[in-house]
């Protein structure tokens, strides 16, 4: 009962209210109410955020970086720019700026700014290195239908991957439990930083996501487990799950309906499956969808309309090059790969072009790693496809590729209000290279998240070493 | 009009050369690029290739170019050797998850060291056509394993995209990590060459059934070794660990072996001595997390301190097949942490020829050698750079596969109605 909160709402209750009620002024609010209903029994709300981001922002100083080529993440190259960084957001990016009195100044003559690398699909904390059993949490391969749990409580936030990752300028990424399953659980959405908890990392306010997967992977894990061991079958399997939790979302509202209307009903008891998929009918949680062939795609967009849900985005889409159209329509990003193909038939058809002519679509763009060493160097993987891309003359501006990795990438994790982009009042999650970010000579030289430098080239003293790496080797040995 | 016919004439013989698999070498000359010949000649500015019959004729800057020939202008672009990958799985896989396409393992049968991917090669292979148009046109491909520390014997292959793709038989190829515990395995690895040993003195005694019954290994295996113990077939041992690298080392002194070392994830830390033993290794430079306990010393720092020291090494790509042609971003991402450039370049080139013996026929550009040559658009090494022509055996090949008819299907989808054209 300690995780339940319980309490009594007035009759103008709403249902959007039923979101705000751990605000602490409306807890009080509804504490007076509780007084004038004292013979009632209080409304049954569950928190739906039990586990709440304890992140807090580094310690920052004014920073100006100064004569660099800035790419906005908005679409737009600026030559000889600057981008000032104050209490942990941003302040002003153009070519003409007062620098505040006193404030840190970096020049950044030769060298390119971007906003921070987001990456929509790792497993680093899930699946973490070293690559060990005991370390291997990122599938709850038991049954097809594991909505009930959620990858941020297998999260291990020493994996040495994640120091990894911010040397390549990553800054937030969102973690999805794995694809055996028809539908795996919540992923969860961090900000790149050390923390001895998970909840240190959680990226504050970060509507959740669901994984769901596609094709082989549920096939070929659940084939001689009792099923689905065919495509027909992972699709019942989704609709079966979809069916009970409209009952549920039902339930649950008729419970409101009838306690608002002073009856005296007992509410549904919680289902922590039929929560996470009611979050997605609400649309709270978003729907990131393992899926490779474009004809899977269309039938996952299908039912997303029978049952009224909306689908974020599809990850690995090696075929949406396929259905750009279709998806540019629907408003559904793609999450893929540069130029994996071919290491399962359902990733046969992959083409080096994808990405580009998903973005010539208009379809939301989006380039992943879903590996712990491709995390490293999204910007290659940005780059490569941009070339390929204009060798076919699908010509983006740098300018406009760059948001594959970022703007769009915020865009698919519903964070696109906070980061994603160097505009003003972002997070200042900020990454200075020391050259061109489409040349593989290029490196992250210094990186921002939330106006304070967490990664140093320069200076060892911020270099990130996980515990486990600890009396093993010297920070920074790896780079 | 002499260039719009050669056009014609190009694409003629890039239709017929995919469609049948077969193509013509003839006359080639490539003209007006940068030349990286990775031999003596080094960087020739507006240079002459001449190709005849498959193989480089000259290469210099004031070469006649006989008439008839076909000209390829590679003015402003970059001309490089074929890429090559020292450890590829290439034609012997054409997608890993389906059993019916892979030809690489000896698990499962009694073979190990007498496993040989030569018998299993698939010329036609959509994964080669691909990687060819990539830019590699040559490679060591190899077993990936067996149920012992022997995984059988590799080869080398060239990219041509006939049944002629098999050119020689290659190393023989070791994992460690399949013997066992460490103790286990190196116990097991010298007790077989001493087995071996006895066993090559004695094999008719042996195969009459009066010698002893209780080899480690089974007749025939041993028999694929004995080219291994006596120093003639070269063999590619994976290790990754500090210590388990100055085992190799000692294992080498103590057995003479044609020594490679593959993964070598912690070479750097014992670089001098690697050098001072003359042992090469193959590094795939983006390892750099601790996968497990004997990587945790994993740096991208690997291949230029290797360097440093004097190591003769080749870098891989972490993907032995689809994207095998990756290797020359992995070359440029240790170019990007120290590595000289050329020694880069060098190390996808010259170095995994000469690593593994190939280097009278291939891995620079100079005359008598197979003329297998890329022409890019830009820095071979750069991730934005792109093949435009690649040769293999001086065949101008066209840079289509499966994957590129595909995307040629749906661009442009929008503009016009859905059809499979």
């Amino acid at each position: 009962m300690s995780k339940i909160r319980k309490m009594i709402m007035g009759a103008t209750l709403s249902g959007v209210a039923v979101a705000l009620a751990f605000s602490p002024a409306v807890s009080q609010e509804t504490q007076k109410k509780d007084e004038a209903n004292k013979d009632r029994l209080p409304m049954v709300v569950y928190d739906k955020n039990p586990y709440p981001s304890t992140y807090k922002p580094f310690p920052s100083v004014t920073t100006v970086i100064q004569n660099a080529t800035v790419f906005t993440g908005t679409g737009e190259k600026l030559n000889g720019a600057s981008v000032l960084m104050e209490n942990g957001k941003i302040v002003a990016v153009g070519t003409e700026m007062d620098v505040p009195y006193g404030a840190k100044v970096i020049d950044g003559t030769g060298k390119w700014v971007t906003p921070g690398i987001i990456d929509v699909h790792s497993h680093l904390g899930v699946y973490a290195s070293p690559d060990h059993k005991s370390l291997s949490d990122g599938n709850e391969a038991t049954q097809p239908v594991t909505a009930d749990v959620w990858a941020e409580h297998s999260v291990w936030p020493q994996d040495p991957g994640f120091a990894r990752a911010i040397v390549g300028g990553v800054t937030s990424l969102q973690i999805l439990p794995g694809s055996a399953n028809l539908i795996g659980g919540r992923g969860v959405t961090l900000k790149n930083v050390p923390s001895r908890t998970r909840e240190g990392m959680k990226f504050p306010d970060a509507p959740y996501g669901m994984k769901m997967a596609c094709g082989e992977n549920p096939k070929r894990v659940y084939g001689k487990k009792g099923g689905p061991s065919t495509r027909m079958a992972n699709m019942a399997g989704y609709r079966k799950a979809w069916i009970k939790a409209r009952d549920y979302k039902q339930k649950w509202e008729a419970y409101y309906r009838d306690y608002k209307a002073g009856k005296d009903v007992k509410a549904p008891t919680q289902d922590l499956e039929l929560e996470t998929l009611m979050g997605v009918l609400d649309g709270e949680i978003l729907i990131h969808n393992h899926c490779y062939r474009a004809d899977e795609m269309v039938s996952m967009v299908n039912m997303a309309k029978e049952f009224d849900y909306k689908i974020s985005t599809f990850h690995h889409a090696v075929e949406s090059y396929k259905i750009a159209d279709i998806l540019a329509k629907e408003g559904i990003c793609s999450a893929m790969w540069s130029d994996w193909w071919g290491f399962k038939l359902e990733a046969f058809d992959g083409v080096d072009e994808n990405i580009p002519m998903v973005a010539a679509a208009k379809a939301c763009a989006v380039v992943h790693s879903d590996d712990a060493n491709g995390i490293q160097r999204l910007n290659q993987e940005m780059a490569k496809a941009w070339a390929d891309g204009k060798n076919v003359g699908l010509d983006f501006s740098k300018a406009e590729a760059i948001q594959w990795i970022t703007l769009n990438a915020a865009k698919s994790l519903g964070v696109d209000d906070k980061t994603g982009s160097l505009e003003k009042g972002k997070m200042a999650d900020v990454v200075l290279w020391s050259g061109d970010p489409f040349s593989v000579y290029s490196l992250a030289e210094k990186v921002f998240i939330d106006g304070a430098l967490m990664y140093d080239r320069s200076n060892p003293d911020t270099f990130w070493q996980s515990d486990f790496e600890v009396g093993y080797t010297k920070k920074g040995a790896h780079q | 009009m002499r260039k719009s016919a050669l056009k014609i004439a190009l694409f003629a013989s890039a239709a017929l050369s995919f469609s049948l698999g077969a193509a013509v070498a003839e006359t080639i000359a490539i003209k007006g690029g940068t030349v990286h010949t990775m031999g003596q000649k080094g960087v020739i500015e507006k240079g002459i290739i001449l190709i005849e019959d498959g193989k480089i004729r000259d290469v210099g800057q004031d070469i006649s170019i006989p008439s008839g020939a076909q000209v390829i202008d590679a003015t402003g672009k970059v001309v490089t050797p074929g890429l090559m990958h020292g450890g590829s799985r290439l034609g012997l896989s054409e997608i890993s998850m389906t059993k019916d396409s892979n030809e690489h393992s000896a698990q499962g049968s009694p073979f190990s060291a007498a496993f040989d991917v030569r018998y299993g090669l698939k010329s036609n292979s959509s994964v080669m056509a691909d990687n060819r148009r990539h830019g590699l046109t040559h490679a060591i491909t190899q077993p990936s394993g067996s149920d012992g520390i022997f995984a059988g014997s590799g080869a080398l292959i060239v990219l041509t995209g006939d049944a002629d793709l098999y050119v020689a038989k290659g190393p023989m190829v070791a994992k460690l990590a399949k013997g066992g515990n460490r103790n286990v395995a190196w116990a097991k690895l010298r007790l077989i060459f001493d087995q071996v040993k006895f066993y090559t003195k004695n094999r008719s005694r042996i195969q009459r059934g009066e010698g002893p019954g209780d080899f480690l290994l089974s007749s025939f295996n041993m028999d694929a070794l004995i080219p291994v113990v006596e120093g003639k077939q070269k063999m590619v041992l994976s290790v990754y660990s500090e210590d388990d690298l100055r085992q190799a080392i000692s294992f080498q002194k103590e057995t003479g072996v044609d020594l490679i070392l593959s993964g070598a994830t912690e070479a750097w830390k014992v670089a001098d001595q690697l050098a001072a033993a003359k042992i090469p290794v193959l590094i795939n430079p983006q390892s750099n997390l601790p996968e497990n306990f004997g990587e945790v010393a994993a740096s991208f720092s690997n291949a230029a301190l290797l360097h440093k020291a004097g190591v003769d090494f080749a870098i891989i790509a972490g993907d032995v097949n689809h994207n095998a042609h990756t290797v020359n971003q992995m070359a440029g991402i240790a170019a990007a942490h120290g590595l000289d450039r050329d020694v880069a370049l060098a190390a996808i080139t010259s170095a995994p020829a000469r690593i593994f013996g190939f280097e009278k026929s291939l891995g620079s550009l100079e005359k008598g050698k197979t003329a297998n040559v890329v022409i890019w658009d830009g820095d071979p090494l750069e991730v934005t750079t792109n093949s435009t022509h690649v040769l293999v055996g001086g065949v101008n090949h066209p840079l289509v596969s499966r994957r590129t008819l595909l995307r040629d299907r749906y661009l442009g989808l929008n503009k016009k109605p859905f059809a499979y054209h």
